[in-house]
């Protein structure tokens, strides 16, 4: 298997008033060329900090992470990140906020070729690019707004997709949308992806492995499993496949112990005389 | 348990017949519902699914009399709508709790509406027994700013229970709450659904929450073409017995098959949506990209 990115012993320690706060501990993943790997966890569990350091946006304390071979010292456009709020610039058209990476990464191109590229992968997201292209952020949807960032984020022709829950602000159709659009896309021009997500069927469908984040502090990878549902991923073939449920049940289990905890009850709120008399007993 | 209704085949409490809804006007006029017709039978829960921007709180808003069709009729127990009434409940999916007031108050004030004649001591204990019912004795001299958003919005259904309405119409009461809560207070609607026999309209856009508690699913399909507002045109009833437990559903053969279909369909209206978009690509040219020039963008506002 060649290593495409390979995070090895990565730890993160925050300073706080009590001392260190050790928030990921001796985390090792490996992907292969082409690969999509989705990391599961709880809020908090450390999933973000792990996705920022690869991104090069915060400094790991322990550990370190190559990619293709380099060690990653900061961010750069290698990697394109997808954040959950797709943070365009406001002033900028769909057009323009796309071409801002472009113009950079391939300044040796003509413009209309940088143009071309950016509409190629407009075009590649779903977008109709008669007239979105001159429209602002604010003049279109949540759902499309997350379509250009991750056209901006692939235009670059990034070594690595970084997805940190890039559809956990859309309601719960326009994600299915979008998983359809991203898992087709990625099949097109095969770009290794990390995604970061809670959402057990999302991750079953983009992935073709899951890695599962025990609960902080010390968060590491609790477990891994393969996803060998067919490609490409066909939204009614995967949710027929056998193994489906399956797996589907694997990952809420993992989770649901994750969560089992007093600690971690307590922390969401969840009181002891949460339960109302006759309602539908508890799932754990 | 066997589901209460499975088709609205009881006599309806509530009905749209041929029901369509626009706002603004001339360039501007947005047709938001095209001939909708939904009849809810009593002791029904209906939960009404769809993609965002398709109508659904206009639905909700025409079946709580809070707005008028501009054509076709709502219909409550078969009389013409008039208005909102203390016999329907809502839960928005912004909290709408009075900031000042502690949760007892807040529910309090929903009591006081329709139990005005009881005695003081009586509503007080109604008040309490109703903030027990959501799990929140423990928080009831807590004022909103000092809850969760899971807490909040059970505040919020306490509300709309407290009125001891005979319909209940729910406007994605859980959209803004994390998983797990979620989770939660959807245990606790079930049960109290099944409890009080209530008449429920949920308005959600995930599937899961719908096959979890309701009787019967529609979905809110959008317009086929520009101009066109929402419509309904399927139903799909949902024989799953009940108290549903989710752990349990997974393993179920029926709710997968159901939980697939709806899937489908639903994805399919979305690709309906998008079949109009023209296909010519732009190609790619074949310019590799180059790093090691490319230092941060400069920003230049427009």
């Amino acid at each position: 298997m060649t290593r495409h990115l390979e995070i090895a012993r990565l730890g993160k320690s925050f300073a706080t008033p009590r001392g260190a706060f050790v928030a990921v501990e001796g985390f090792d993943l490996n992907l292969s060329d082409g690969e999509f790997v989705a990391l599961i966890g709880h809020s908090g569990c450390g999933k973000s900090t792990v996705l920022s350091m690869v991104a090069g946006l915060t400094e790991p304390t322990t550990g370190g992470i190559a990619l293709a071979g380099r060690e990653i010292d900061g961010p750069g456009p290698d990697r394109g990140v997808v954040f959950q709020s797709p943070a365009l610039l406001p002033w900028l058209s769909v057009l323009e906020n796309v071409l801002l990476g472009v113009d950079q990464v391939f300044a040796h191109g003509t413009p209309a070729e940088r143009r071309a590229i950016a509409e190629h992968h407009l075009h590649g997201v779903g977008l109709d690019l008669g007239d979105m292209l001159a429209k602002l952020p604010r003049e279109i949807s949540q759902g499309e707004r997350q379509r250009v960032g991750i056209a901006r984020a692939l235009a670059l022709a990034p070594k690595l997709l970084l997805l940190d829950e890039p559809f956990g602000m859309l309601d719960s159709l326009t994600r299915l949308e979008l998983q359809d659009m991203l898992t087709a896309l990625l099949a097109r021009t095969r770009t290794t992806a990390l995604m970061v997500t809670h959402d057990v069927d999302e991750a079953l469908f983009l992935a073709d492995r899951i890695a599962m984040m025990t609960k902080g502090p010390r968060a590491r990878i609790g477990a891994l499993v393969d996803v060998h549902l067919p490609r490409p991923r066909v939204r009614e073939a995967v949710l027929e496949h056998p193994d489906y449920y399956g797996l589907r049940e694997e990952l809420i289990s993992f989770l649901e112990h994750q969560d089992a905890t007093p600690e971690a009850r307590a922390e969401r709120g969840l009181a002891v005389a949460e339960e109302i008399p006759g309602a539908t007993p508890a799932s754990q | 348990m066997t589901p209460r209704s499975l088709s609205g085949a009881g006599k309806p409490l509530l009905e749209l017949r041929g029901v369509a809804k626009h706002y603004g006007e001339g360039a501007r006029r947005a047709s938001v519902l095209s001939d909708v017709s939904l009849s809810i039978a009593e002791g029904e829960f209906v939960a009404v699914v769809g993609f965002s921007g398709t109508g659904k709180t206009t639905l909700v808003n025409l079946l709580a009399g809070l707005t008028t069709p501009d054509a076709g009729e709502v219909s409550l127990r078969g009389e013409p709508m008039r208005g909102p009434g203390p016999d329907r409940g809502f839960v928005f999916q912004s909290y709408a709790l009075l900031p000042w007031m502690t949760v007892l108050e807040n529910v309090r004030l929903a009591v006081d509406a329709v139990w005005g004649r009881r005695s003081r001591g009586e509503r007080e204990l109604r008040a309490r027994e109703i903030v027990a019912l959501v799990g929140l004795s423990h928080a009831s001299e807590k004022r909103p700013r000092e809850l969760s958003g899971g807490m909040r919005q059970r505040v919020a259904l306490a509300r709309a229970l407290a009125q001891d309405p005979a319909i209940l119409l729910l406007d994605e009461p859980l959209g803004a709450l994390d998983a797990l809560t979620r989770a939660n207070l959807q245990r606790q609607l079930a049960g109290i659904a099944l409890r009080q026999r209530k008449t429920v309209v949920l308005v959600t856009n995930d599937i899961d929450e719908a096959l979890l508690l309701a009787d019967r699913v529609v979905p809110l399909e959008p317009g086929a073409s520009p101009g066109v507002g929402s419509r309904i045109r399927a139903s799909f009833s949902v024989a799953l017995p009940r108290p549903r437990d989710r752990t349990a559903l997974n393993h179920d053969i029926e709710f997968r098959k159901l939980r697939n279909e709806l899937t489908s369909h639903l994805l399919a209206l979305a690709a309906r949506r998008r079949a109009a978009r023209p296909t010519d690509v732009p190609p790619l040219p074949p310019l590799e990209p180059r790093l090691r020039n490319a230092g941060l963008p400069r920003l230049v506002a427009r």
